[in-house]
């Protein structure tokens, strides 16, 4: 089972970090997840500046039309078993919707940034379509969900996400919407990476990343959504180094803003415990004390980063998280 | 069935006592108890208030909105009155939304996705302090197409 030594980001050999750093497409696709997440935490040590992620995203853009789901239709007819369907439904529908959330609800966030957040963050909007295209095509061609919009594909994926779902993200929509009316506020900016950043793309995707894909990698099934999502896990390295960098220094530059990345973390540790349903993690090799282990490891290296340190209550709640939240 | 006019003071009433009155047995089965539990717990101590407003109303030219407020008093609904624009403003949450997502979300379309959604946006309150209780108000929200509702004609 899935239980992970919370630890720092243990070293990765230079060797790995070079073929993470550089695969195409059918590289990526023979890349072990854990390395992938490996080198994500590796670029936490440093936090680039903005025009060097837009660099990296510039030499590791990815073509979703590249992607043959001819042999993961069939793995899914004849090699999965219903209950790993419904697991994997489960926890893959939170990223289906995941990815179209963060997409729509960037905008704001990139209205105040510098020009160089700017231009990096027009680049992390093309990623976050590109993932929804992702999942619409996987949806429609290998659960064989039927639509014609991207809305419909959504819909008909609705069923197996948690009503809760709507927590994390509507905390996002309804931040963003704080933060157009004022997008160069510093407090709105810190609560706003904290629940996206931080939260939804460095804590929640990536152990979504870490269970599905090490299921796929193990089993040697669904080869594109292996490839794909990936290639999306390391799209996910830039922007989770991005929003903690932006964190880093608000904090830094005005120690005050710590109480908003507590509070934030605070609500939604807080809708944690409002299980609605409950997401079975064993058919695909995982149990609740492990994914529980798997949430906590990620939240604290995050904000590690950030250089914050989790107050006495917050850590009390981290030790009680409901592993459910991987179905959001 | 009599039918209550959509916003008005008599479907505010309506609203009060639908809400109080809760789900049905059957309703609550769709979901854990441990979520019943959490709304519980967040509402037992809850009393605040919550101002509903609805714009592009269709009668008229499109811009026509009306109010109601909600008054809470330990998780019940203690008060429920349609109000102005400017008395609405004194509640310390406002959610408002267009007629038509309204008319979506009280034929059935789930509350917490349509707030994910942005049918209704929080034109007023502390953001976090309206997602600590968050199910809460969307399981208020959700006894709403419960009211016998005459809705106005079709919006523009």
């Amino acid at each position: 089972m899935g239980a992970l030594p919370e630890n720092e980001a243990k070293p990765v050999a230079a060797e790995i970090m070079h073929t993470v750093d550089t695969a195409d497409l059918k590289g990526i696709a023979k890349v072990d997840i854990d390395d992938v997440i490996d080198y994500v935490h590796q670029g936490l040590e440093r936090l680039p500046d903005p025009m060097s992620l837009y660099s990296l995203y510039l030499k590791q853009r990815w073509n979703v039309d590249d992607l043959d789901f001819s042999q993961d239709r069939r793995d899914w007819n004849e090699r999965i078993s219903e209950a790993e369907k419904q697991s994997f439904l489960a926890i893959a529908s939170g990223f289906h919707h995941g990815e179209r959330q963060v997409e729509v609800d960037l905008v704001p966030f990139m209205l105040g940034g510098t020009d160089e957040e700017k231009v990096f963050i027009t680049s992390q909007l093309e990623d976050e379509a590109r993932h929804t295209v992702f999942f619409d095509r996987f949806y429609k061609q290998v659960v064989g969900l039927e639509g014609e919009t991207i809305m419909d594909v959504l819909d008909g994926s609705w069923q197996h996400v948690s009503e809760t779902f709507s927590g994390a993200f509507g905390l996002l929509a309804y931040l963003g919407d704080a933060l157009k009316r004022d997008p160069e506020d510093p407090s709105l900016r810190v609560r706003f990476a904290t629940n996206y950043m931080l939260w939804i793309e460095g804590v929640l995707a990536l152990s979504v990343q870490k269970i599905t894909l090490g299921y796929c990698r193990k089993r040697g099934i669904l080869p594109a959504y292996y490839t794909g999502f990936n290639a999306t896990t390391r799209d996910e390295s830039r922007h989770v180094q991005f929003g903690l960098k932006i964190l880093h220094t608000a904090v830094h530059e005005d120690p005050r803003l710590v109480k908003d990345v507590h509070d934030v973390l605070r609500t939604l540790l807080r809708m944690n415990g409002a299980v609605s349903r409950t997401v079975t993690y064993e058919p695909l090799g995982w149990d609740r004390e492990g994914v529980r282990a798997l949430f906590a490891s990620q939240l604290k290296r995050k904000v590690h980063a950030i250089g914050v340190e989790l107050s006495p209550d917050l850590q009390a709640m981290v030790a009680k998280m409901e592993p459910e939240m991987a179905g959001g | 069935m009599q039918q209550y006019d959509f916003f008005t003071q008599q479907w505010a009433e309506q609203a009060k006592a639908f809400i109080n009155q809760g789900h049905t047995a059957e309703y609550k089965a769709t979901k854990l108890q441990t979520y019943w539990d959490w709304i519980d717990r967040v509402s037992a101590n809850y009393s605040g208030t919550l101002a509903l407003g609805v714009t592009h109303l269709p009668d008229g030219p499109g811009l026509e909105t009306a109010f109601i407020h909600l008054t809470f008093a330990n998780g019940q609904v203690t008060g429920a009155r349609a109000v102005s624009a400017q008395e609405a403003f004194t509640a310390e949450f406002v959610l408002q939304g267009k007629y038509k997502e309204w008319h979506t979300l009280m034929n059935g379309f789930e509350i917490g996705k349509g707030i994910m959604y942005r049918k209704l946006r929080l034109e007023k309150g502390d953001v976090l302090e309206f997602f600590n209780r968050i199910f809460f108000f969307v399981e208020a929200l959700a006894c709403l197409p419960k009211v016998p509702t005459h809705f106005p004609e079709t919006a523009a």
